[in-house]
C-alpha cells in the first residue's frame, strides 16, 4: 500500500511540477520551428513569473477585499505583458538587427533573471521581510478547478455512508482526484495549448508556413511568405507562453510566494532540453514533461539516498536528453530533425 | 525605400584607416546610450540621481586599491574563460559549457586541496599538479560533446548546454561528501588553517599570479589563433567545412583538438577560481561567467586583446553594480539587469557597424526642394506673402475643424501652385469652402484629427509618427478634381501608404527649419510674416511634388 501512495505522490508531483516545464518548452518549441534558438527562456519565465506576481500584489494591496478572479485576469494579463517584452526584445535584435542569436537569448536570460529577483526582493521588502509577499485570494484562484474536484469528493463521501455501489464509487473518485484531478486549470491549459499547438503546426497552412520559415527562410521568401512577420510572430508568441509556466509556477507551484532561489533559471533549462526530448512536437512534451517532472523529483522517492547520491538522481533529465539528441543525430530520421536554419539569421541579399 | 546591405567600409579611399575607429566609436555610443536608458531605469524606480549613481559605481570599483585588486581578479578569471571560448567559436562550434568546464575544473581542484593538502608537495609543485587535474577535467569535459559533433554532427549548442546542468548536479554530489562543518551543506574554506593549495601571494599582492597566469593565456592563444597553423585551420573549418575538407585537412580532428583546448582553459579558469580565488567549491563558483564569457568572446569577434576591453568593462559593471545595491540597499540583481541593458545595446550596434542602410532611388532631394522653393516664393513675392498670411492668420484665429482644415487644405493647394510656378491668387485659401467640397474636406481632416489625437494619448511617439504619416492628406484632397470624391478612409490610407520608408525622411525635412523658427520668434514673428511662413509652406509642398514625382519612378522600376 506505502508503495502505491508514492507512486500517485510521484505522478502527482511530476504532474505538477511537470507543467512549468511544459509551459517554458511549448513556447520555445513555436520559437524554434521559425529557426530562432531562443536562449532567452529562462529569463523570459522569469519576466512572466515576476509580472504576473506584481501584477496581484499592486491589485491586493490597493483594494480593501480582492476578488479572487479579478486578480486572476490581472495577473494573467501582466504576466502576457512583461513575456511578450521579453519576446520583442529579443525578436528585435535577432530579427531586425540580426544580432547572434546564442548571444541575444543569454542575454536576455541575465536580464530577465535579474529584473525579476531584483523586483521579487523589492516586492518581500515591501510586504515586510523575505518570504512576506503573499497574494493568496489571487493564488487560491488559480486552483479553481481544484476546488470543484474537492467539492465533488466531499459530496460523494457524503454519499458513501450509504454504503455499497457508493462506497466504491466514492472510492475510485478519491483516488482519480488525488492522481488526475488535483490541480490548478494551468495545468489543463498547458495541455490545450500543446494539442492546438499540435494542430496548428500539422494541420493549417499558416503552421506549414512557419515551418518552412524555419526550415528554409529562402524557400519561404521566395514563395511569397512574409518571412519577418512569421518570425517575429512565432518569438512573440512563443515567449508569452513560455511565460505563462512562469505565472503557473509562482502562483499555483509556489502559491503565490516569491523565492530569489535560482529555481525559475533551472526549470527554464529543463525545459530547453524538453524542445529536444521531444524532438520538437508539442504531443510529446506533454508526457515528456511529465517525465521529467517524475526523473526530477525521483530523488524523493528511492528509499536510502543519502543528500549526496540525490543529486546524481537530478542529473537524469540533462542525462536522458543527451541521450535523445545523440540517437536523433544518429538516426538520421527526418522527422525528427531540428529545423534546418535553426540558429542562424536570415538575410535575404545573403545567398 | 530602406535597402539593407553588407557594409564592406565607412570611408574609402585615403581616409579608410579611420574604418576601425568609427566601429568602435558606434559601440562606445551604444553603451553611453545603455548608460542613459539604465539611469533613466535607476531613476524611475529608486528616485536617485543616475549620476550620482554611476559615481558611487566608480567609487566602488576603483576606490581603495583592494577594490581594484578585487576587480583585476575577478576581470582575470572572466577573461580566462572568453579566451578559452574563442578557438571553438572561432571554429563556429557553439562552446555553451564553460559553466560547466569551470565547474568541473573546480571539482579537480578542491579534490587535490582536499585530499592531498596534508601531503605536505612542495606548493609550485603541488600547484602544477591541481592545474594539470583541472586542465584534465575540463578538457573531458569539452571533448565529449565534440566527439558527437565530429562524429554524428550532433548538436554542440544544445549538448553542451546539458553538460553544464550535469557538472552542476556533480558539484552538488560532491559539496555533502566534502561539507564542512558538517551540515551546513557548504564544503567552506578548504584548508584554512594550512592554505595548503591556495595560490600564495607574490609580490605582497595575493592576485597577481592569477592575473599573470590568464596574461600569458591570453597573449599565446593571440598567436596560436593568429600565427599558427593550428589557428589557420580552425579558421578554415569555421568558414566553411568542405572548404576545409578540400584543402585536405582533417576537420574532425580540428574539430576535436580545438574543443579539447577550449575545455582545458576553461578547467584552468576553475583552478584559478577555487585555488586562486574563492578557496571553496560551490554550485555558484562558476557564478554564470561561464555564460557571460560566450557574450565575451561573440562580441570581441575572437580576438583575445578586445576580449580584455570587453570583460573590463563588464566586471566593471557587475562590481560597481554592487557597490550602488549596497550603497542605496538595493538587491545585487541591479548588476545583472544594468548589464543586460547594455549588452542588449552592444548587440543591437553590431548591426549599423555590419550593414549599412540605404534610402535608396526612392528619395526626395530635400535641398533641391528648398531651394526651388526659395526661388519660387522670391518670383511671386508678395503674392506669395499674402497667401501665407491669409492661411497661416486664418488657421491662426480661427479655431476648430470648420474653418482651420479646409483653409489648410486650401493653403496646400495654393503652395503646390507656387512651387510649380503656377497661376495662384491669395483667396485660393478659400477655394474648399465651395459647396460639394466643404463637407467632404472637413470630415477628412476630421478623421486624421482623430487619429494623431489617438496616437498622442499613447505616449506621444505614436502620435508623432501618425501625425507624419497622415501628412499627406491636405495635399491629396486639394489635388482632387472637381466633382471627384475619394471615400476619406481611401485617402488616409494612400497617405500612409506614400509615406512609407519617408517617415524619417520627412520628419528630418520638416526639422531643417528649426533655424528658421528660431529667428522667427526673435524677430516676434514679424521675419515669419515676410519670409519664413511663405517660404516653409512652398517647401512643404515641394516635397509633397517630388514625392509624387519619386513614387512614379519607383513603380516604373518595378514594371
Amino acid at each position: 500500500m506505502t508503495v502505491l501512495v508514492q507512486i500517485i505522490s510521484l505522478i502527482t508531483t511530476a504532474i505538477s511540477f511537470g507543467t512549468v516545464i511544459m509551459y517554458g518548452s511549448l513556447g520555445e518549441i513555436l520559437t524554434e520551428k521559425s529557426g530562432h534558438l531562443n536562449l532567452g527562456v529562462p529569463g523570459i519565465m522569469y519576466m512572466g513569473g515576476i509580472g504576473g506576481l506584481i501584477g496581484a500584489f499592486i491589485y491586493e494591496t490597493h483594494t480593501a477585499s480582492p476578488v479572487p478572479f479579478v486578480g486572476l485576469v490581472i495577473a494573467l494579463v501582466s504576466t502576457l505583458l512583461c513575456s511578450l517584452l521579453g519576446g520583442l526584445i529579443y525578436s528585435f535584435l535577432t530579427v531586425s538587427l540580426r544580432a547572434n542569436q546564442n548571444v541575444t537569448g543569454l542575454t536576455l536570460t541575465i536580464f530577465g533573471s535579474g529584473l525579476a529577483n531584483f523586483f521579487g526582493g523589492s516586492l518581500s521588502k515591501l510586504a515586510g521581510g523575505v518570504g512576506q509577499i503573499s497574494v493568496a485570494s489571487t493564488s487560491s484562484a488559480f486552483r479553481w478547478t481544484q476546488h470543484i474536484s474537492d467539492r465533488l469528493v466531499a459530496l460523494l463521501s457524503a454519499k458513501a455512508a450509504e454504503g455499497g455501489f457508493m462506497k466504491f464509487l466514492a472510492g475510485l473518485f478519491d483516488s482519480i482526484d488525488r492522481i488526475f484531478l488535483n490541480y490548478g486549470f494551468m495545468v489543463w491549459l498547458a495541455i490545450a495549448i500543446a494539442i492546438l499547438m499540435s494542430i496548428f503546426l500539422n494541420r493549417t497552412s499558416r503552421g506549414l508556413n512557419l515551418r518552412a520559415v524555419g526550415e528554409n527562410p529562402a524557400t519561404a521568401d521566395a514563395a511569397g511568405i512574409n518571412v519577418k512577420r512569421y518570425k517575429y510572430l512565432s518569438t512573440c508568441i512563443g515567449a508569452m507562453i513560455s511565460g505563462l509556466g512562469g505565472l503557473y509556477y509562482v502562483m499555483d507551484y509556489i502559491k503565490g510566494t516569491w523565492a530569489n532561489d535560482g529555481n525559475i533559471e533551472a526549470v527554464g533549462w529543463l525545459a530547453v532540453a524538453l524542445v529536444i526530448f521531444a524532438t520538437w512536437k508539442p504531443l510529446r512534451s506533454i508526457w515528456g514533461a511529465y517525465l521529467f517532472g517524475a526523473l526530477y523529483w525521483l530523488y524523493n522517492f528511492i528509499p536510502g539516498l543519502t543528500r549526496s547520491s540525490q543529486e546524481i538522481f537530478k542529473m537524469l533529465p540533462y542525462i536522458v536528453t543527451i541521450i535523445v539528441l545523440i540517437s536523433v543525430s544518429l538516426r538520421h530520421k527526418r522527422e525528427d530533425q531540428p529545423p534546418t536554419s535553426l540558429g542562424l539569421s536570415y538575410f535575404r541579399e545573403d545567398r | 525605400m530602406i535597402h539593407i546591405s553588407k557594409r564592406v567600409d565607412f570611408i574609402r579611399g585615403k581616409a579608410a584607416w579611420l574604418n576601425p575607429f568609427i566601429g568602435w566609436a558606434i559601440r562606445i555610443l551604444a553603451v553611453l546610450l545603455s548608460l542613459v536608458v539604465s539611469g533613466i531605469l535607476i531613476y524611475s524606480i529608486t528616485k536617485l540621481n543616475p549620476i550620482q549613481v554611476y559615481i558611487v559605481m566608480g567609487k566602488g570599483v576603483f576606490g581603495t586599491s583592494r577594490r581594484i585588486w578585487a576587480w583585476l581578479r575577478d576581470l582575470a578569471l572572466l577573461l580566462c574563460i572568453s579566451v578559452g571560448l574563442a578557438p571553438a567559436f572561432k571554429m563556429r562550434f557553439w562552446n555553451i559549457g564553460a559553466e560547466g568546464q569551470v565547474l568541473v575544473g573546480g571539482i579537480a581542484t578542491a579534490a587535490c586541496m582536499i585530499y592531498l593538502g596534508n601531503a605536505g608537495i612542495p606548493t609550485p609543485i603541488f600547484l602544477i599538479i591541481m592545474a594539470s587535474a583541472s586542465i584534465l577535467a575540463g578538457m573531458i569535459w569539452g571533448v565529449i560533446p565534440a566527439l558527437f559533433k565530429a562524429k554524428w554532427n550532433t548538436n554542440e549548442t544544445l549538448f553542451t548546454l546539458m553538460m553544464n546542468y550535469i557538472a552542476i548536479q556533480l558539484t552538488s554530489f560532491f559539496i555533502p561528501r566534502w561539507e564542512h562543518p558538517k551540515g551546513s551543506n557548504t564544503v567552506g574554506i578548504i584548508n584554512a588553517g594550512t592554505k595548503a593549495g591556495w595560490i600564495p601571494a607574490l609580490l605582497g599582492r595575493q592576485y597577481l599570479i592569477n592575473i599573470l597566469i590568464v596574461a600569458a593565456v591570453v597573449i599565446l592563444m593571440y598567436f596560436y589563433l593568429k600565427k599558427s597553423k593550428h589557428g589557420y585551420e580552425i579558421a578554415v573549418v569555421g568558414q566553411s567545412e568542405n572548404t576545409a575538407r578540400y584543402a585536405a585537412m582533417n576537420v574532425k580532428k580540428v574539430i576535436i583538438r580545438s574543443m579539447a583546448l577550449s575545455g582545458a582553459i576553461c578547467g584552468l579558469g576553475g583552478f584559478l577560481a577555487v585555488s586562486g580565488a574563492d578557496h571553496t567549491i560551490s554550485t555558484a563558483t562558476a557564478g554564470g561567467r561561464g555564460f557571460v564569457a560566450i557574450i565575451v568572446a561573440w562580441l570581441a569577434k575572437f580576438n583575445t586583446i578586445t576580449m580584455v576591453l570587453i570583460s573590463a568593462m563588464l566586471i566593471f559593471l557587475e562590481k560597481g553594480a554592487i557597490a550602488i545595491a549596497s550603497e542605496f540597499s538595493l538587491s545585487n540583481d541591479v548588476s545583472k539587469i544594468i548589464t543586460g541593458i547594455i549588452l542588449f545595446f552592444i548587440l543591437g550596434s553590431e548591426f549599423f557597424i555590419n550593414y549599412e542602410i540605404k534610402i535608396s532611388s526612392g528619395a526626395v532631394n530635400r535641398e533641391a526642394v528648398k531651394k526651388n522653393s526659395a526661388g519660387m516664393v522670391r518670383g511671386n513675392y508678395w503674392q506669395a506673402v499674402l497667401l501665407s498670411l491669409l492661411g497661416n492668420l486664418l488657421s491662426g484665429t480661427a479655431i476648430g475643424l470648420f474653418v482651420f482644415n479646409p483653409v489648410r487644405v486650401g493653403l496646400a493647394g495654393a503652395s503646390r501652385a507656387v512651387y510649380n510656378g503656377e497661376k495662384f491668387r491669395p483667396g485660393d485659401v478659400f477655394s474648399r469652402f465651395k459647396k460639394g467640397r466643404y463637407l467632404h474636406t472637413v470630415g477628412t481632416m476630421a478623421l486624421v484629427t482623430l487619429f494623431i489625437t489617438l496616437g498622442l494619448g499613447c505616449l506621444i511617439v505614436p502620435g508623432v509618427i501618425v501625425a507624419i504619416g497622415l501628412s499627406r492628406v491636405p495635399y491629396l484632397l486639394a489635388a482632387e478634381k472637381d466633382g471627384e470624391k475619394t471615400a476619406p478612409m481611401d485617402i488616409l490610407r494612400r497617405s500612409w501608404s506614400m509615406m512609407k520608408g519617408h517617415k524619417t525622411d520627412h520628419f528630418v525635412f520638416r526639422l531643417t527649419f528649426i533655424g528658421w523658427a528660431i529667428l522667427n520668434f526673435l524677430t516676434f514673428g514679424i521675419l515669419g510674416l515676410f519670409w519664413v511662413n511663405p517660404y516653409f509652406n512652398t517647401a512643404l509642398a515641394g516635397y509633397h511634388e517630388e514625392l509624387v514625382k519619386v513614387e512614379s519612378q519607383d513603380k516604373k522600376e518595378v514594371c
